[in-house]
């Protein structure tokens, strides 16, 4: 299952599988539940949800739909500089390679590469 | 009602099996505005006006909201052009609407080429299949699947709320969130062994698992095409040899009708059915492996369950083996 960070409008951390259990007995919520998984509308509940960036940060961005794929994207751990994070496999990072900037998906994201932020890729 | 070609039939037969009425195909319809001063609509041809072939879906009905499908059955992967044509449709309907908001929507069978992810997502536009973060092509059903599966949750959603969705790219990223997650899907699903019951999903082996782990054991039955453990909570597994299907329990698939050949212990010793049901009813499953040919299931870490295309075996786990021979 892919991590998603939920908090609330006051800062405070949600448990993410405690409120999908939660919001799907309401079913007005549920825009689809099939077999390719579950999505609920959660747009008036003033919730967002912290994005990790390339330099290690978070960001927080409102969430209007919760979705449980029944079969995520593959997740894979990197740390960047001095920060591990979950990321889909597909996640797009933007390394240096010389004097350009080039995007690299998580999956081909090597040690030793560095990123735009200046960051090292260590695993 | 005549079709340009077979994914507009296909498509059409989707939007009205999820939408019912209100779907309608036109053709040669003429989208006119008053000025092609603009690049988004460089497609238009003087006077500016174009004829294009439409979906038209009424997704709601108060506040009206319509959605343009473009159907795209090319050869290969449909170009920025495609998309950019597309957005000036859109944007003209919606500039000279009465009141009516237009969506946009191109499904292409053949997927996207990747300059179309920014036309779509500057000017709103969803699109049918996704353009993931690496190559993958979905095949003709699997497109079909997403269009359905969007058409129904915008439904539901716009009937919670909708003015949210008309400045970019909110609808482009709405779109998104429900055709992303079959890549997932088709990957995991290649193999098609698991599968959910009634459903008749797809599923996988960790799926199982969640499902079935922590279950009693209330029943095992020998059926005509394979061996059946029924479980506590009205939960069933069955397995034939080549499919493993788990969900609810339904008495008329699962009663006893052949008769099963168990063995018991490493060198499967024969036995029958009712010893080994003897010794694994009310146990619970603590674990699970798929051998190919059997399944096998750990109860209460003490003993292992295996099921075959026609019985099963029983071994104890705990050691010594001698002393503990069933």
């Amino acid at each position: 299952m892919e991590q998603v960070i939920l908090v609330d409008d006051q800062g405070q951390r949600l448990d993410a599988d405690v409120l999908v259990e939660a919001l799907r007995r309401e079913p007005q919520r549920i825009l689809a539940d099939d077999e390719v998984g579950l999505v609920l509308y959660v747009g008036d509940l003033n919730l967002y949800t912290m994005k990790p960036t390339e330099s290690g940060e978070f960001l927080a961005a409102p969430v209007t739909e919760i979705s449980r794929p029944r079969f995520s994207s593959r997740m894979l751990r990197k740390q960047i500089g001095a920060t591990v994070l979950s990321v889909t496999a597909d996640a797009v990072f933007v390394v240096r390679d010389g004097n350009v900037l080039k995007k690299v998906r998580a999956q081909k994201l090597e040690p030793g590469m560095v990123l735009a932020s200046g960051e090292k890729v260590y695993r | 009602m005549t079709f340009r070609n077979e994914l507009e039939r296909k498509c059409f037969e989707v939007a009205k099996r999820a939408l019912g009425e209100g779907v309608v195909i036109e053709h040669n319809k003429t989208i006119q505005i008053e000025s092609a001063l603009f690049p988004e609509v460089a497609s238009f041809k003087g006077p500016p006006s174009k004829e294009v072939d439409v979906l038209v879906a009424e997704v709601l009905d108060q506040p009206k909201v319509v959605l343009l499908v473009s159907c795209k059955l090319l050869s290969r992967r449909a170009e920025p052009a495609h998309v950019q044509e597309w957005c000036a449709v859109v944007q003209a309907m919606n500039k000279y609407s009465n009141g009516t908001l237009y969506f946009g929507l191109v499904v292409s069978s053949t997927g996207f080429t990747s300059g179309c992810e920014a036309w779509a997502t500057s000017h709103n536009l969803g699109i049918v299949p996704p353009i993931k973060g690496r190559s993958l092509a979905f095949a003709e059903d699997a497109v079909l699947r997403m269009f359905e599966r969007v058409l129904v949750a915008l439904r539901a959603r716009l009937r919670l709320r909708f003015d949210d969705l008309s400045s970019a790219p909110a609808f482009f990223d709405f779109v998104y969130r429900f055709v992303a997650d079959f890549e997932g899907h088709e990957e995991a699903t290649a193999g098609g062994r698991y599968f959910v019951i009634p459903k008749g999903w797809v599923s996988s082996f960790g799926e199982m698992y969640s499902a079935i782990g922590g279950l009693l054991i209330e029943d095992l039955r020998a059926v005509a095409n394979g061996t059946v453990i029924v479980l506590s909570g009205g939960s069933v597994l069955w397995f034939n040899g080549a499919r493993v299907e788990f969900g609810q329990y339904s008495e008329t698939d699962t009663s006893s009708s052949a008769t099963a050949r168990c063995g018991k212990n490493l060198d499967m010793e024969p036995c029958t059915l009712e010893f080994i049901k003897s010794l694994v009813v009310g146990k619970k499953i603590t674990s699970a492996a798929d051998f190919g040919d059997f399944v096998e299931f750990g109860l209460d870490r003490r003993l292992n369950l295996g099921l075959h295309r026609s019985g099963f075996h029983l071994i104890s786990t705990e050691e010594p083996i001698k002393v503990h021979r069933l």
